[in-house]
């Protein structure tokens, strides 16, 4: 099945008979999810008729959007639509594995709801630096450092003697990972206080802090994306 | 019967469209009962696709007959149009249109990116 980048110029090459030779035709190629539905097209390409096979040159440009398309031909004849075809292949339009580029800003903050625990009060941007368009999920990841008994805290809580890279849970305040779309160019804000109000209907003033930081520990939080883009460490040291 | 020459105009038409032709007919005297078949095929004996026979009584002038037609289902092919018409059941008029019907036919093989 052909694959191709979103939004990328190709040109098919359909070999189409009519007969018989010296009408006037046109043959439009488009993608779409029925044939209804056209999301880009060749437009009407015109050609002769010779009775016998001859290659027709569709130039399109993909659809900007990732995902699996119907190819279909259209035939018309004189003017009139003679035929239709779809073809046995899709064109599947892959979305690019391209990082985003982050700044990314961290600080130490008191849980209003606990004031013995800290909370990371987080704000930057995301921007998408390349050429196409880019969906990722981007997570908010942390490791934790005891520095009480030196060691590294794993993603399940028990003291380990490597660090590892956790993805933070932020609920119930926020869900981690969250998508992204950036179109070439584009930034997105992100800013999150540490905690959230009103999350549960029987107390709008209960405030659950996520996480809740404990004293003594140094807490590294960066952003990244699965495409390997990630943002600088920010170190909160309790 | 030798078969008279018939204007026609718009010759090219999609395989199995049904389409209806309208052709002026004259029979004299009026009040007699009459019958028109307007076939296409690639000789008056091979009907590829055929009206039938449409019922009209002569007025002595000029009617319009509408004569509706399945274009034929095989195309690639450019097929005579005949016109028969029939005045108490004898064969009266015998046309054979300047211009022929033509069907096309089409086909897409696989594309190459």
């Amino acid at each position: 099945m052909p694959q191709f980048a979103p939004s990328v110029q190709k040109t098919a090459v359909a070999p189409i008979t009519v007969a018989p030779a010296g009408l006037n035709c046109e043959a439009e190629l488009f993608l779409g999810p029925n044939d209804a539905t056209p999301v880009v097209s060749s437009g009407l390409k015109s050609f002769s008729s010779t009775g016998s096979q001859q290659n027709v040159t569709a130039p399109i440009v993909m659809p900007s959007a990732a995902g699996t398309y119907h190819v279909y031909i259209d035939l018309y004849v004189a003017g009139m639509y003679l035929a239709g075809y779809q073809a046995t292949e899709d064109v599947i339009i892959a979305a690019p594995a391209l990082p985003f580029t982050y700044a990314f800003a961290c600080s130490l903050g008191t849980c209003p709801s606990a004031t013995a625990y800290g909370i990371a009060q987080m704000s930057g941007t995301i921007r998408n630096n390349n050429s196409v368009s880019v969906s990722q999920n981007v997570k908010v990841m942390w490791s934790k450092w005891s520095k009480t008994y030196g060691k590294w805290v794993s993603c399940a809580g028990q003291f380990v003697s490597s660090r590892e890279y956790c993805v933070c849970s932020l609920s119930p305040c926020l869900v981690n990972p969250f998508p992204v779309s950036l179109s070439p160019g584009a930034q997105q804000s992100f800013s999150y206080q540490g905690y959230c109000s009103g999350v549960d209907p029987s107390d709008p003033g209960w405030t659950p802090c996520s996480p809740l930081l404990m004293k003594n520990y140094n807490y590294y939080f960066w952003l990244e994306d699965d495409a390997g883009g990630k943002s600088n460490e920010v170190i909160l040291s309790t | 019967m030798e078969r008279e020459m018939l204007q026609m105009v718009d010759p090219v038409f999609p395989p199995s469209v049904s389409k209806t032709a309208k052709a002026p007919i004259t029979v004299s005297p009026a009040g007699l009962s009459c019958q028109a078949e307007l076939f296409l095929g690639t000789s008056p004996t091979n009907k590829a696709a055929t009206s039938g026979l449409i019922s009209f009584t002569s007025t002595g002038a000029q009617q319009l007959i509408s004569l509706p037609v399945t274009m034929p289902a095989a195309g690639g092919v450019a097929y005579h149009v005949y016109l028969d018409v029939y005045a108490e059941g004898y064969l009266l008029l015998a046309y054979l249109a300047t211009e022929d019907v033509i069907i096309p036919s089409g086909s897409v093989g696989p594309i190459t990116w």
